[in-house]
């Protein structure tokens, strides 16, 4: 059982609840001092980290079974990492990865995934992406476009649209801008159409880890058979597995970016320039898999010896060396568009409740998590909130919806397509 | 054996079904804390019959009243961080807090904060600060709840100049008959929080002593807490990324000296002589591993720097000095330390140091502890072996050099305390010099040879400490039995007392002292 | 249980199966076979049933109702006191105890028969520990004896303001009589106590718990526990639950020189204002107001002439402000202080002197009298009308104009002329909170003044309590007000007193019980 590497976690935890907060020092009010949205939404402890560290342990002893309820405790969490983040500053653990395990462990008892999962997995599964949606569509998103087809040509770069950017009708438009915007910096880019494959996230996140190596293996062998060395990916979500998950399963002969660091990139280098005003207040929402979560992984197969220590020792990742200035260099770089800050930030930004298989099984939860988000964006009198991520933007979206927030949710690339 | 027939039902009839959970799923999430084996290696450990979330004072009347019917126990908890909130018996719910949330008030002209139990340091501190107020926030850390702590413990980083255990104002206390005790101004229905002293009696003395009840006696629901004039920036100065993050305070009214001494007994001096110079906001003793720890990104940093870093850091006294009126007041303190330290042949540590940088957040901890729970990096589990003592700077320095840096070693030799040869403790004063208490650091692993190594050092100090009439440390339920009967029997009253509010004993039984003695 | 129930206030708990009425009289009855069991205990020159002696101590200043002991007790030690304790306890004798001073408040009246213990003799100052800047008294022993002690030490004792000669210091900290210096770490001075309990056991505080003091190895300056707060729980329980032997309390460092600070304005608030903002910056030692009655009070060199005069001249309230330097460069400490204190005046629109120039007086007066106590034969709160009826309380400072507004309504009603009437507002814990008193001046031999006052001590009390007032030291009918108005806070004292005092013989009839 893999959680048994964790063992020495488990029993150190000393439930200090820093995996709960957001750390002392950077906390400027009441009301935003949160990280975990499972303990906001849930309350009981067994919803945070320490409280899913005292399941595990228990698991492992014995002490409790594998039940609907300890299913329901395990799944009911966005898998954001801002507990691993606190906890890190602290101790020498992963929570993350122990939540990963956790739902491995369901998967392998037959409690998970939850059925509200299923539609998605069993989609990967027979269609290559979680939506349902045939294949052969998969490409319809460019089909208007001139761009190179990798399957048949060669370039740099691979765009890789990711599902939900290449099917969401309301979603394609970015994909589609971000493919100009790189076309027209001159970046050597291409795409796969309807032969690019899910990246597998989504069944990496309730647990299918078998279903998530395999997918990562093929595309790991189809971008090295490309001879590409840039793959570009506008998902937030395709992101973080692709830099800090695919490293684990294959060796990878070729760099990811998201799309935000390549345009900051092209800034720089002069080859992307804004000319038109955007006079607009914005406020800015790190994506849990762009910010923290896209800080590489350290893939460590080792033990704890005396003290504590690892044994080889372990590069840990603690989140804050993901992608958090390049957005905010592209939005100040926006003539005429002023960026305001939320409380929640960087390492420590407030997840948007979407993810770790949450919006399907778990709507409500996703919406109340969003909208806490929502409030304080507003709070910063911003008139729009501004992602890069497809997951983010459509519970945001939908919780501004719901809730009737004057907010705009934007995609940062409808920004840049009107400063150009 | 779980709760009483019908006890269940009568609990979600009066809470709603969605504020009680008895699935051992979640329930696990209160059955298993550090130092477990050490506090409950004679009762077991238990996973609570069921857990509770209360919204409000007549929610918590409501379960001590349905506890009292159907007899049953509960314990009330905050943020939960220590051992006695660990169910010892099967049929224990606990009341866990967390919907009872809210900073109900802050008066900024009386320097006052109204929260309830699952109010956060952090969070209390945050929205002081912007009014120019601050708290002194226990070494436990700033994500603690707020009320728990002043019913434990009260005591942080600048207790120099804020006090131990003088941060409580006005209550409300839901005694275990269920009744709502209203402490100290909140027993005048006209008046508000303001004041922590009741009219005649004063109740408030039953509210903790050196230590807490340990929810033993019923659950505070609400608390006034004092807040003091802070001269620092609306929002704390944090700089940096995790996990290096750096405090940026401004110099002229924040002003941190780390000193070294040519040896312990000159760093006790230049204590008392700050003191009575009634200069300072926090002065404590800094031991190196304490110090390393804060600075230290992981384990593997932490041990490869302390050999070396245990050398260079002995006898380094910390002295943060706060300009609450203006930048002169700092000129002027600064003045009077230049002049201590010299008379007693220290040393600063320079800015710019590789020494300061390690230990130059210590600032940003003494104001908003924040890296605290970093001591568990060095081995798995930390604790105190003992100390807590309050009483004098000299008795602090007595009580670690007379019988705790003793046990220390022997802790050493069997292998199961870091080794640490430095005998700097982290001694604290208090209230300008008034009082003091000291915490011998210990490191150890989380075993059941070294936590019992640990936790017979720990009862052990009591021991010595009795046998000397000597400060003791804090003596948690059972250790009760030991000190009372050489310090006036007391536990005997508080015992009769706890009976008294708690006939039928259903308030975390065995706090703050047990029926019975321990056996063996 | 609702919290604004009406208490229901058990005088007396009885404890034998015999009628209530009884219970009250067998206890008020003093048998000659009492008398030889205490006189054996000890010594018979130290049971005095001589009845001057036992009139004198049937009334006090206040207005409470009179209480003739049966017998005054003079132990003559500790090991007495505790064998007398315990015989009262197996005989359950009510015992009143006696520090030394002059009793103002009725709560050493012995209201439900029983003896007087005096302790008034017991004047030792135990120990001075310069290091650890404590001093440890016994009852008796007053604040010109104890600061004549600590000068030698260049040490100070916390002065409440102008204190009576004969002023216990004990029962001044033990009732937590407020202090001239607002300083929060002077706020709570009592570090350790010694108790005779109402068993006759004896009990310690704090560190002292560890032992006696000849054998006890800490400094005894541990305030806290073993077990409960008991400092605060004894603290103001007027001698209810056992009976305080010796405290050790707080001495502070000696200023080698300081600075006086007179403000002056016609407005209660903008003085409030000032101190707030002085205090909030933890700024100088002694600070307080008091209102031009007061003032005349303590001023006059001759009474009516000189008071009368003062009071017509005088600005309606004064801010006295202390600025102190230490051992270590005191004109610096002096200098940045008063540089401070002085801009945040201007901030204010205030200009602080060194004097008062419509009493020039004041400033000599002020800098030798804030540590010493009150020297004129009649005490300054008396010199007016002969005595002098007081109502205090702790509130906040932005409450006392209404307090004040309300108090001049009440003594309007019954045709009590306000400009008599001291004020003295005393900030506690840098202005966190204030001890505000009003001084109301009565002849005490004229009928109609006493029954007058009387009225208006009662119903302006009253008042004040409906405006939010927090009686901590619960004097007489006080107590009854209080505990009327928190049915559960009383009930919960009354079951700590029942646990402690089971035979329910320690002053009986104080603080409600």
């Amino acid at each position: 059982m893999s959680l048994e590497k964790y063992r020495w976690d488990l029993v150190n935890c000393e439930r200090c609840s820093m995996c709960k907060w957001v750390h002392p020092w950077s906390i400027k009010s009441k009301e935003r001092a949160r990280i975990c949205p499972s303990m906001q939404k849930y309350k009981y402890d067994a919803y945070s980290a320490q409280g899913r560290f005292d399941l595990a342990r228990a698991l492992l002893e014995g002490e409790v079974e594998m039940t609907d309820k300890a299913a329901e405790v395990i799944y009911t969490c966005t898998l954001c990492g801002g507990c691993d983040v606190t906890c890190k500053f602290t101790r020498d653990m992963e929570p993350l990865e122990v939540l990963h395990e956790l739902r491995a462990l369901a998967v392998a008892k037959g409690k998970g995934p939850l059925p509200g999962h299923m539609p998605a997995v069993d989609s990967i599964r027979q269609n290559d992406n979680p939506w349902l949606q045939p294949r052969s569509r998969r490409g319809h998103w460019a089909r208007k476009m001139k761009v190179k087809d990798l399957t048949k040509d060669k370039a740099e770069v691979l765009y890789f649209a990711g599902c939900t950017y290449s099917y969401n009708a309301n979603l394609q438009e970015v994909a589609r801008s971000t493919l100009r915007i790189l076309q027209n910096a001159g970046v050597d880019v291409g795409i796969l159409g309807s032969s690019e494959s899910c990246c597998a996230s989504p069944a990496l996140k309730v647990g299918m880890v078998d279903m998530f190596r395999e997918h990562a293996s093929r595309n790991i062998k189809l971008f090295n058979d490309l001879g590409v060395k840039t793959v570009v990916t506008s998902c937030a979500g395709c992101y973080g597995v692709l830099r800090s998950q695919y490293p684990g399963v294959g060796k990878m002969n070729f760099e990811v970016k998201h799309s935000v660091e390549y345009f900051d990139q092209l800034l720089r280098e002069g080859k992307l320039t804004f000319t038109k005003e955007v006079p607009l207040t914005v406020t800015w929402h790190d994506p849990c898999h762009l910010g923290r979560g896209g800080e590489p992984q350290d893939i460590w197969d080792g033990v704890r010896v005396k003290w504590g220590l690892s044994e080889p020792p372990r590069e840990r990742n603690f989140g804050a060396k993901g992608i958090f200035d390049a957005p905010r260099n592209v939005l100040k770089a926006i003539p005429g568009l002023k960026l305001a800050e939320m409380e929640r930030i960087r390492e420590f930004s407030w997840c948007c409740g979407a993810g770790g298989g949450v919006r399907s099984a778990f709507p409500e939860f996703a919406l109340e998590t969003a909208r806490e988000r929502i409030e304080e964006a507003e709070s910063t009198g911003a008139e729009a909130l501004v992602t890069s991520c497809p997951w983010c933007e459509s519970n945001l979206g939908d919780s501004i919806n719901a809730i009737g927030s004057p907010l705009k949710m934007l995609s940062l690339v409808e920004l840049v397509n009107k400063a150009i | 054996m779980g709760l009483p027939e019908g006890a269940y039902q009568a609990l979600a009839n009066a809470l709603g079904a969605e504020n009680i959970c008895d699935d051992p799923a979640v329930t696990s999430g209160y059955s298993y804390m550090w130092l477990i084996y050490s506090t409950h290696a004679q009762s077991g450990r238990y996973r609570p019959a069921a857990v509770v979330l209360p919204r409000s004072t007549q929610d918590v009347q409501t379960i001590i009243k349905i506890a009292n019917r159907y007899k049953f126990n509960y314990i009330p908890v905050g943020t939960n961080l220590l051992p006695p909130t660990i169910p010892a018996r099967a049929d224990t719910i606990i009341i866990d807090p967390k919907r009872m949330d809210s900073i109900v008030e802050i008066d900024t002209q009386n320097m006052f904060a109204v929260v309830e139990p699952y109010v956060t340091y952090a969070q209390l501190q945050a929205e002081a600060m912007k009014h120019g107020l601050t708290i002194t926030i226990a070494e436990a850390g700033a994500q603690v709840s707020v009320v728990a702590n002043n019913m434990f413990q009260g005591m942080g980083g600048t207790g120099h100049k804020f006090g131990y255990n003088r941060g409580v104002l006005g209550c409300d206390w839901v005694l275990p008959n269920g009744d709502l005790l209203h402490i100290g101004s909140r027993g005048n229905t006209n008046a508000d929080w303001f004041w922590g002293d009741c009219a005649g009696m004063n109740l408030k003395g039953l509210l903790r002593a050196d230590s807490g009840h340990c929810g033993g006696m019923g659950m505070v629901t609400r608390m006034a807490v004092k807040l003091f004039p802070y001269p620092g920036p609306q929002t704390f100065p944090v700089k940096g990324a995790n996990p290096n993050f750096e405090v940026d305070f401004p110099k002229d009214r924040f002003k941190l000296n780390l000193i070294k001494f040519p040896d312990r007994k000159k760093l006790i001096e230049a204590m008392y002589e700050v003191g009575h110079a009634e200069i300072a906001a926090a002065v404590h003793e800094e031991p190196a591993s304490m110090v390393l720890s804060g600075a230290s990104p992981s384990v593997e940093y932490f041990w490869q720097k302390y050999p070396d870093f245990m050398k260079q850091w002995r006898n380094v006294l910390s002295v943060t000095l706060i300009g609450f009126s203006s930048a002169r007041q700092i000129a002027y303190e600064q003045k009077v330390l230049d002049a201590i330290v010299k008379e007693l042949g220290g040393s600063f540590i320079d800015e710019g140091s590789e020494l300061w940088a390690i230990g130059q957040d210590n600032i940003g901890e003494q104001i908003r502890t924040g890296l605290s729970n970093r001591l568990f990096r060095i081995a798995g589990d930390f604790f105190v072996i003992g100390g807590f003592g309050f009483d004098s700077i000299d008795q602090s320095y007595k009580m670690s050099e007379d019988y705790m840096w003793p046990l220390i070693e022997q802790g050493q030799k069997k292998g199961h305390f870091v080794p640490d040869d430095t005998h700097n403790d982290w001694l604290n004063s208090y209230q300008l010099g008034h009082y003091s208490e000291t915490e011998p650091l210990i490191y150890f692993e989380h075993d059941l040879d070294a936590g019992a190594s640990f936790i017979n050092s720990y009862a052990q100090t009591v021991v010595e400490a009795v046998k000397r009439r000597m400060c003791t440390t804090w003596p948690l339920g059972p250790m009760n039995y030991i000190s009372g009967p050489t310090m006036c029997n007391y536990h005997e009253l508080v015992l009769k007392i706890k009976k008294a509010v708690d006939p039928r004993l259903t308030s975390n039984p065995d706090y703050p002292v047990p029926q019975e003695p321990p056996k063996g | 249980m609702a919290d604004t129930v009406l208490a229901k206030v058990d005088y007396l708990k009885p404890l034998e199966d015999k009628p209530y009425s009884q219970v009250v009289t067998d206890r008020q009855n003093f048998s000659s076979q009492q008398k030889a069991c205490l006189e054996k205990l000890l010594g018979a020159e130290h049971v005095c049933t001589d009845p001057a002696a036992l009139d004198a101590l049937s009334r006090d200043k206040s207005h409470e109702e009179a209480g003739r002991p049966c017998c005054i007790l003079k132990p003559e030690n500790l090991e007495k006191l505790c064998a007398l304790v315990k015989y009262a306890n197996e005989t359950s004798l009510p015992l009143t105890p006696l520090s030394s001073g002059t009793h103002t408040y009725g709560n050493a009246l012995v209201r439900m028969g029983g003896a007087a213990i005096d302790l008034s003799g017991w004047k030792h100052i135990e120990n001075i520990d310069h290091r650890n800047r404590s001093a440890r008294v016994q009852p008796g022993v007053t604040y010109g004896q104890l600061q004549e002690a600590l000068a030698k030490e260049q040490l100070r004792a916390l002065f409440p303001l102008l204190p009576r000669r004969d002023q216990s210091v004990l029962t001044s900290n033990l009732e937590a009589q407020p202090k001239l210096i607002p300083e929060f770490n002077y706020s709570e001075p009592v570090y350790t106590m010694e108790i005779v309990m109402p068993t006759g056991d004896i009990f310690r505080t704090g560190t002292a718990a560890l032992g006696p003091p000849e054998l006890n190895k800490s400094d005894m300056v541990g305030p806290w526990g073993p077990g409960f707060d008991w400092n605060r729980l004894y603290t103001r329980s007027q001698g209810t639950l056992g009976i305080v032997t010796w405290m050790n309390i707080m001495a502070e460092p000696l200023p080698s020189r300081q600075k006086l600070f007179f403000t002056a304005s016609e407005s209660l608030q903008v003085l409030v204002d000032f101190t707030y903002r002085v205090q909030r910056k933890w700024l100088g030692y002694d600070c307080f107001i008091l209102n031009r009655t007061a003032l005349a009070l303590m001023l006059a060199q001759s009474m009516p002439g000189d008071y009368e005069r003062l009071k017509k001249r005088l600005p309606a309230y004064i801010q006295i402000f202390c600025i102190g330097g230490l051992r270590r460069f005191p004109d610096e400490r002096i200098a940045w202080q008063e540089a401070d204190f002085l801009e945040t005046a201007r901030e204010c629109g205030l200009a602080p002197q060194p004097g008062i120039s419509q009493a020039p007086r004041a400033a000599a007066f002020f800098e030798q009298n804030l540590l010493r106590c009150w020297d004129g034969e009649l005490y300054w709160k008396d010199r007016l009308k002969g005595a002098s009826s007081d109502i205090f309380f702790v509130t906040t400072m932005n409450r006392t104009s209404r307090f004040v507004e309300a108090m001049h309504q009440e003594a309007i009603k019954v045709s009590v002329p306000t400009d008599d009437m001291g004020i003295y507002v005393q900030p506690i814990e840098n202005g966190r909170a204030c001890h505000l008193e009003f001084m109301l001046p009565y002849d005490p031999v004229d009928r109609y003044d006493c029954s007058r006052m009387r009225n208006l001590h009662g119903s302006a009390s009253r008042r004040m309590y409906g405006l939010g007032a927090l009686f901590t030291r619960a004097y007489g009918a006080w107590a009854e007000m209080v505990a009327s108005g928190s049915a559960v806070q009383f009930q919960t004292a009354k079951m700590v007193k029942d646990v402690l005092d089971p035979k329910n013989i320690m002053n009986l009839g104080k603080l409600g019980l």
